[in-house]
């Protein structure tokens, strides 16, 4: 398909462009996964201390605190670029994208590869593998998959609120606000959220829905009381297809908001 | 009857300016005052056309452009573009127009330039012949051939030029709409840029829509000119008809010596002044030369004075000027 | 002979002041990365049975300072010399009859003061609000933790200009200070308190100058420091502090000379 293949053409450009300096990526790279492995040690030695935090055994938050890496660590190489959208419409490199003859969205996600994205990966897999015997989920394979599923879903939770917001700069100059409410409120899912007084919890689920990018998604692995509501099978469900409704609504908001530009210009 | 490539028609696009003055924190909520950027200009261009975009700036040129090319919508007014409705179909409207932007870059900055003209040749779908035929063309008349392994950061502004619009030509696009191509380069670069379009139209019949302020390389190129200002058509002709009717012009330049005294002068055309120099446009079908030296002579002292031939750029200034009585 | 680095200090200042609608933003996200903390800790506390405790009050306000100094030091620049030699302005700052580093000071101590009014002052009031903290440590406590996150940010502060020196000789450096960023925060006790680390972790700490950043300022101030562990403190403090400058004026020296002979 022309428009996959394009995709590709535009990674492979964007990839190639930042290997120019051979050991750049990888000592960038190196640095951020040391930074978010030191700050995980801290927390670890404080969850070592206080072994059960609210009814939460310490490997159940690790556990969470993992999926909080990776599904941000996907979101940043694909979807980075969408907070950008302001610095894009105020020198000109839209324009560049909209004349071109295939889909701005796809351009715009295949164009810009965020390998710093990778650091959060790697560190979330180190810290998995590490406490792997903690967490109390068996690995057959319905929950290899199970696995795979909702780290997927919970990527694009983070991706589809990154594209949103970032998706405002068509409305309003200064999406910059949001953008660090945003940063704010990511700080929170790294635990599980019912540690959390009422007031932030209704954000995280409704406002800034991204309890669906931790919480949710160890809802179909982990045994905690308050996940009882459903079956593991249907929080799986669940969790789909609260993303994929996320997903579409971020699609729709983004072709919304360039329409609107089109419409009025700078 | 030729069908025409461009076809335009009471075009109209505003903007919605925030008013700078209260810069609370609230400024979502600011007042706005709407600005037509494009109030009611109508053209057709033919096929194979080129066309010059004459106009001072923020006169609404590059608003008309991205409405040709399909960012922007218009508020009103019909617009087609090779038969069909740019921002309509902005995809198979980008699929048969070319763009350079003088003052930006469409090309990938740190790679070598192969590179940006291979991504040119997937996201644009040309063939593989199109493309070898296009690199070969392109290498005879601007030698891109020598730097595509250079990355384009490393180019000058004149190499890297050529390649934009190599670049730009690569899928045989019907339309190039080119914004200040030669800004910013030396005569000679100027002199292969402008060959190399004038090649490809005649070889390609390329219909190119040329902006710039470089009056020279609208006499070299183009066939026809459009005069834009506040929106607005102020002139719409082929070059050689303006040339023969402003052609019998001349310019007179006179060095008054008390440039402080007001100057006003009953034959020709007050231009421009600069301080003490006095440029007057003059017919010289009703007046001669010497009659306006001497008629001038009975008001003001004239320390110097000069007779020079008038270029395009003091056509469009006599455009303007006209305009604006 | 102060004069230009005093200016240096209002000018970075007022910089900070202009846009109002920045001021906002900054705050509210500063505002949530810190409430994130401590909600996080007040729950930890809370349900550890530790809610009572002296201990478990300690550790609560340790946070809210913690946080709060963050928010500080983070205001520091670390790409000013970096950023000058890519520009090649370098040359010209050089040039002139004042010391770069002493001005990059200055310009810190401007970004640190700015942050401390705009940033760290309402939100540690209507944090301590929030989670009902009283203030209660004497004033000679205070006095003496405020002259000890003096000196240990001053230790900070040249950290983070020899990390930016490095650009004499390898211009990516941020790299750097991401690493550095890791290993400070880890060492220094702004992540936790660090009467929270195993005993071997402590000993590695106690070795190294980064507690003198966070840790030893808030637990002065906090009045858990024995008298003798004070002693300690101050001798830490001390040595490296004078270590930091001797290699400081020595890195600064040896890359003015490389940038000096090689034409900038």
């Amino acid at each position: 398909m022309y428009t996959v293949k394009c995709f590709f053409v535009l990674m492979r450009a964007d990839l190639k462009s930042r290997m120019i300096y051979k050991l750049s990526p990888f000592l960038y790279i190196f640095g951020l996964i040391l930074l978010y492995i030191s700050a995980f040690l801290g927390n670890y030695i404080m969850l070592t201390k206080f072994k059960n935090i609210d009814g939460w055994e310490y490997g159940q938050i690790i556990f969470i605190y993992v999926f909080c890496l990776v599904s941000y660590g996907v979101r940043s190489i694909f979807f980075n670029h969408f907070t950008n959208l302001g610095g894009m419409i105020l020198d000109g490199s839209l324009d560049n994208i909209l004349i071109k003859p295939m889909n701005s969205f796809v351009y715009l996600v295949g164009s810009h590869f965020e390998i710093g994205g990778f650091s959060h990966i790697i560190a979330g897999g180190i810290i998995f593998f590490k406490f792997n015997h903690l967490f109390g989920v068996t690995w057959n394979v319905k929950n290899i998959i199970f696995y795979i599923i909702a780290i997927i879903c919970a990527s694009l939770v983070q991706s589809s609120i990154t594209v949103i917001i970032g998706s405002c700069a068509f409305f309003v100059e200064q999406n910059e606000g949001l953008r660090r409410l945003y940063e704010g409120f990511r700080q929170f899912i790294y635990y599980p959220v019912t540690l959390y007084n009422k007031y932030i919890q209704v954000v995280l689920f409704c406002i800034l829905p991204l309890a669906f990018a931790t919480f949710i998604p160890a809802a179909v692995f982990l045994n905690h009381p308050v996940y009882n509501i459903m079956s593991k099978t249907s929080w799986l469900l669940f969790l789909v297809g609260i993303t994929g409704l996320l997903s579409v609504i971020a699609v729709g908001v983004f072709n919304f908001g360039l329409s609107h530009y089109k419409s009025s210009g700078t | 009857m030729m069908s025409n490539m461009i076809e335009v028609e009471q075009l109209v696009k505003s903007y919605k300016i925030r008013n700078k003055s209260d810069e609370s924190r609230f400024s979502l909520l600011s007042k706005y005052t709407e600005k037509k950027a494009v109030d009611g200009i109508s053209f057709q261009v033919k096929k194979g056309e080129i066309l010059g975009f004459i106009g001072p700036n923020g006169a609404g040129k590059s608003t008309t452009v991205k409405m040709l090319s399909g960012i922007l919508v218009p508020a009103s007014g019909k617009i087609l573009v090779n038969g069909i409705v740019p921002y309509k179909n902005r995809k198979k409207n980008g699929q048969s127009i070319g763009v350079v932007f003088g003052q930006r870059s469409q090309l990938w900055w740190n790679l070598p330039v192969m590179d940006s003209f291979e991504i040119v040749k997937a996201i644009y779908k040309v063939s593989d012949k199109n493309f070898k035929d296009n690199l070969e063309r392109f290498h005879d008349i601007l030698n891109v051939g020598e730097y595509l392994d250079i990355p384009v950061r490393k180019l000058s502004l004149g190499q890297r030029m050529r390649v934009e619009i190599a670049a730009s030509l690569m899928h045989n696009p019907e339309i190039v709409f080119l914004d200040e191509p030669t800004i910013g380069l030396d005569m000679v670069a100027k002199e292969k840029i402008n060959e190399f379009i004038k090649l490809i139209n005649q070889e390609r019949k390329v219909t190119i829509i040329l902006t710039t302020h470089d009056m020279r390389d609208i006499e070299k190129l183009c066939d026809r000119i459009l005069v834009i200002d506040h929106g607005k058509t102020i002139y719409d002709g082929d070059i050689e008809t303006v040339k023969s009717k402003y052609g019998k012009n001349r310019m007179l330049i006179v060095d008054i010596e008390d440039e402080l005294k007001s100057f006003h002068i009953n034959y020709g055309n007050v231009i421009k002044e600069e301080g003490s120099k006095k440029y007057i446009m003059f017919n010289k079908e009703d007046f001669s030369a010497i009659d306006m030296v001497n008629e001038i002579e009975n008001e003001y002292a004239i320390k110097d004075f000069s007779l020079v031939e008038t270029d395009i750029e003091d056509i469009v200034k006599c455009i303007y000027s006209e305009q604006n009585k | 002979m102060i004069l230009p680095y005093l200016l240096e200090i209002k000018l970075s200042l007022r910089d900070r002041l202009v846009f109002k609608k920045d001021v906002m933003i900054r705050i509210i996200t500063s505002f949530l990365l810190s409430m994130t903390t401590m909600e996080l800790w007040s729950v930890i506390m809370r349900t550890s049975d530790n809610s009572g405790t002296t201990e478990g009050i300690n550790t609560i306000k340790y946070m809210l300072l913690a946080s709060s100094l963050t928010m500080m030091i983070d205001a520091t620049p670390g790409d000013e010399i970096t950023g000058r030699i890519v520009s090649g302005s370098i040359s010209r700052d050089l040039l002139y009859p004042v010391s770069l580093p002493l001005i990059i000071l200055g310009k810190s101590i401007g970004k640190v003061i700015a942050t401390f009014m705009l940033n760290v002052v309402p939100i540690f009031v209507v944090l301590s609000l929030m989670y009902n903290i009283s203030w209660t440590s004497s004033l000679s406590s205070l006095l003496l933790a405020i002259f000890f996150w003096l000196i240990g940010y001053l230790i900070y502060f040249m950290l983070n200009l020899q990390i930016d020196m490095i650009s004499f000789w390898w211009q990516e450096t941020f790299y750097f200070h991401y690493t550095k960023e890791a290993i400070y925060a880890f060492l220094s006790g702004a992540l936790i308190p660090l009467w929270y680390y195993p005993d071997w972790l402590k000993r590695v700490v106690n070795l190294l100058p980064f507690k003198n950043i966070m840790y030893v300022p808030i637990a002065t101030y906090l009045e858990t420091v024995s008298a003798e562990e004070m002693k300690w403190n101050c001798l830490n403090m001390g040595i490296w502090f004078f270590v930091f400058l001797f290699i400081t004026c020595l890195i600064w020296n040896i890359g003015v000379k490389k940038t000096v002979s090689n034409g900038g």
